[in-house]
């Protein structure tokens, strides 16, 4: 790796950490620019709240730095380190009213009173908290809460922010209210920004930058849409994509996949050149690119066959489970189709997605 | 957004919590209590267990205190003050050493069982399972044999009061244990003081203005458990504390033994009466928790 740790922002280099006698984190190698949002996306387990953990300096690295703007943190301790940290359920301090808790981190850094006074003012009216400044957490609902929590993280002009799984305590139909509203809050800070979610649209939609991680290491990192065009590997399409990713040919003809039991012309892609010979690529498979006929006595072209193994009705389409030549494949399609019923699968004109061998 | 000004409930017409809205009906009405279940059955019975074990025979013993002559029946004789006035006169000094001895005891479990509470709560070490088994063993032996085996193997801290002492101690954190070591584990708390730490205080500002206040209740718990478990100890007092100055519960033995009734259920409505206002300051602090923790988000 180039030696990144005097251009700004936040490195991780070469970080392991051991939780409980576990490596929870391998070999991890970060850069966040000044002013960008990191979202960490992976499933439970995955090493994501270890990483933001180590970041704050609530967990010691086993190995690796963690370097802010060329200084290295690595053995500051957590109190030191001028971090904003907004857990999971925000752990607003129960005893302190909504002033107080903004005001918790000021005081502790001998800020004069009055100059407490009015930042607090400051964010109480960026966060529209104002009335509810006497309010102990108890009589919060759950959105104001974590404005309070960010308010309080903001309050000390943290050099890092950092948002353990922000909106997951919140109802799903608060959500994308709050996501929006947070946006906001965000856009106003200047720091790096660093958010842990294994809730994958809240990671594209709120980052610069998506890391995708599985059993303690970094497997992709990149910009979102980059990573939703071009996922490394067929883990990274299914948890970020929802797609599958299986081995195909590329031939002048068009693309073969599953042992050549599916062939597909090339005029379905639009971003597919014919080789003069055979080439090794991948083919990716969002739900939405692909299309399903069924009850049609003649198979459409570029098709193949496939089961339903379960249909689920989600509104304007049906979410299908196919069975594709021993492989699970999600589809969503308008067609009503069911459990056990024999469909035809084609790609969608310009829906298909065809990846080099060994693309990241 | 939904504010809980904007709420209100329809009969009480105050604002509505967001837990609170959460329970009530899509018309906003509280679903009705079902009488007869298995739980208001169990509290009924509860409550007349308490009526008739705990509360009615310390009735007796103020109505006996205040009975001119109690061998003519409840009251009898008429009404007096003259036990409770002899009956302080006699037990101001023991009470007085009991409750000296009290926050003796209290202050060692505050200094012992804090950090050691904090360190069976946070430890991964293995050695928290013998240790928090060894601490609750005083529970499991008999008062008499924890007794004497302490004025066996320590003799020589008898007479000073040490070991009365120590054995108070002994016989209360466990008690002191169990009310903070639940506390001091849980994910919440431990996440405000992540978050305190990360805001910039040091470590002292964390323990004194987030860990002390969001275990209060806990702690003062604990503090009124421990005073109250010395306060009324009689095994290891009777055994350990030397003759000439009896701790309380001893002091009520004695009147019980050789005095008359009327002046023995004045000490002991005396004694009720000291440590009654502790006891309600636990209920106070738990109801204050339950208001401060209030519903999850």
């Amino acid at each position: 790796m180039n030696d990144v740790t005097n251009t700004g922002g936040l490195v991780i280099e070469g970080l392991s950490v051991d939780y409980d006698g576990t490596r929870a984190v391998e070999e991890l190698n970060l850069h966040v620019p000044d002013g960008a949002t990191l979202a960490i996306v992976g499933p439970s387990g995955c090493g994501k709240s270890t990483v933001l953990r180590t970041i704050a300096g609530l967990i010691g690295a086993s190995e690796g730095r963690v370097v802010l703007g060329g200084r290295d943190l690595t053995g500051v301790p957590a109190s030191k380190r001028n971090i904003g940290l907004v857990p999971q359920h925000y752990a607003l301090f129960p005893h302190l009213s909504v002033r107080g808790n903004i005001e918790y981190g000021l005081k502790a850094r001998g800020v004069p009173a009055a100059q407490r006074r009015s930042r607090v003012d400051e964010l109480l009216e960026f966060t529209e908290l104002g009335a509810l400044e006497r309010r102990k957490p108890a009589q919060l609902s759950g959105g104001q809460r974590q404005r309070v929590a960010l308010a309080r993280a903001m309050a000390i002009n943290p050099d890092v922010l950092l948002l353990d799984e922000p909106l997951a305590a919140l109802d799903p139909q608060l959500r994308g209210g709050m996501r929006r509203q947070m946006l906001t809050l965000l856009d106003a800070t200047t720091s790096v920004n660093v958010i842990v979610t294994h809730d994958r649209q809240e990671a594209l939609a709120m980052a610069d930058l998506v890391a995708v991680m599985r059993a303690g290491r970094l497997v992709q990192i990149g910009a979102p849409r980059e990573l939703w065009a071009r996922p490394a590997d067929a883990f990274v399409a299914d948890f970020l994509c929802d797609a599958a990713l299986i081995d195909a040919v590329l031939t002048p003809e068009g693309v073969q996949a599953l042992e050549g039991r599916w062939r597909i012309p090339s005029s379905t892609f639009d971003d597919v050149t014919p080789p003069a010979g055979d080439q090794p690529a991948r083919l990716l498979l969002r739900p939405t690119a692909l299309a399903l006929s069924h009850g049609q006595p003649d198979p459409p072209a570029g098709s193949i066959e496939a089961h339903v193994r379960q249909a689920e009705f989600v509104g304007e389409s049906t979410l299908a489970q196919l069975d594709l030549a021993g492989r699970t494949i999600s589809a969503q399609t308008p067609v009503p189709v069911a459990a056990g019923d024999v469909v035809h699968v084609t790609i969608a004109q310009r829906r298909g997605v065809v990846l080099g061998e060994k693309e990241a | 957004m939904s504010t809980p000004q904007q709420t209100h409930s329809g009969r009480s017409g105050r604002p509505d919590l967001p837990g609170r809205a959460a329970a009530a009906t899509p018309g906003g009405r509280r679903p009705a209590r079902v009488p007869g279940t298995a739980t208001g059955a169990a509290t009924r019975i509860a409550v007349a267990l308490c009526l008739v074990f705990i509360l009615f025979p310390v009735l007796i013993s103020f109505v006996v205190a205040t009975s001119m002559n109690s061998a003519q029946g409840l009251w009898g004789g008429g009404v007096t003050g003259q036990w409770l006035v002899q009956a302080w006169e006699q037990i101001n000094p023991t009470l007085g050493r009991s409750a000296t001895v009290a926050l003796g005891v209290v202050a060692a479990n505050l200094a012992l069982g804090g950090p050691l509470a904090m360190w069976l709560a946070r430890s991964g070490s293995p050695l928290t399972r013998a240790v928090s088994f060894l601490a609750t063993l005083p529970l499991a032996v008999p008062g008499i044999a924890l007794s004497i085996g302490l004025i066996t193997v320590y003799p020589e801290l008898r007479p000073s009061g040490a070991l009365l002492f120590a054995g108070h101690v002994l016989f209360t954190l466990p008690f002191t244990l169990a009310a903070l070591v639940p506390v001091f584990g849980e994910r919440e708390l431990r996440d405000c003081e992540d978050v305190a730490l990360s805001l910039g205080a040091p470590a002292w500002r964390v323990l004194a203005t987030v860990t002390v206040p969001v275990s209060a209740a806990a702690l003062i718990q604990a503090v009124i458990t421990a005073f109250a478990l010395s306060f009324g100890e009689f095994n290891i007092s009777f055994f350990i504390n030397p003759p000439a100055a009896p701790m309380a519960p001893f002091a009520l033995f004695d009147a019980y033994s050789t005095q008359r009734l009327e002046l023995a259920s004045a000490k002991t409505a005396l004694f009720i009466l000291c440590i009654v206002p502790v006891l309600l300051i636990v209920v106070l602090s738990q109801r204050i928790t339950r208001s401060t923790k209030g519903p999850k988000a």
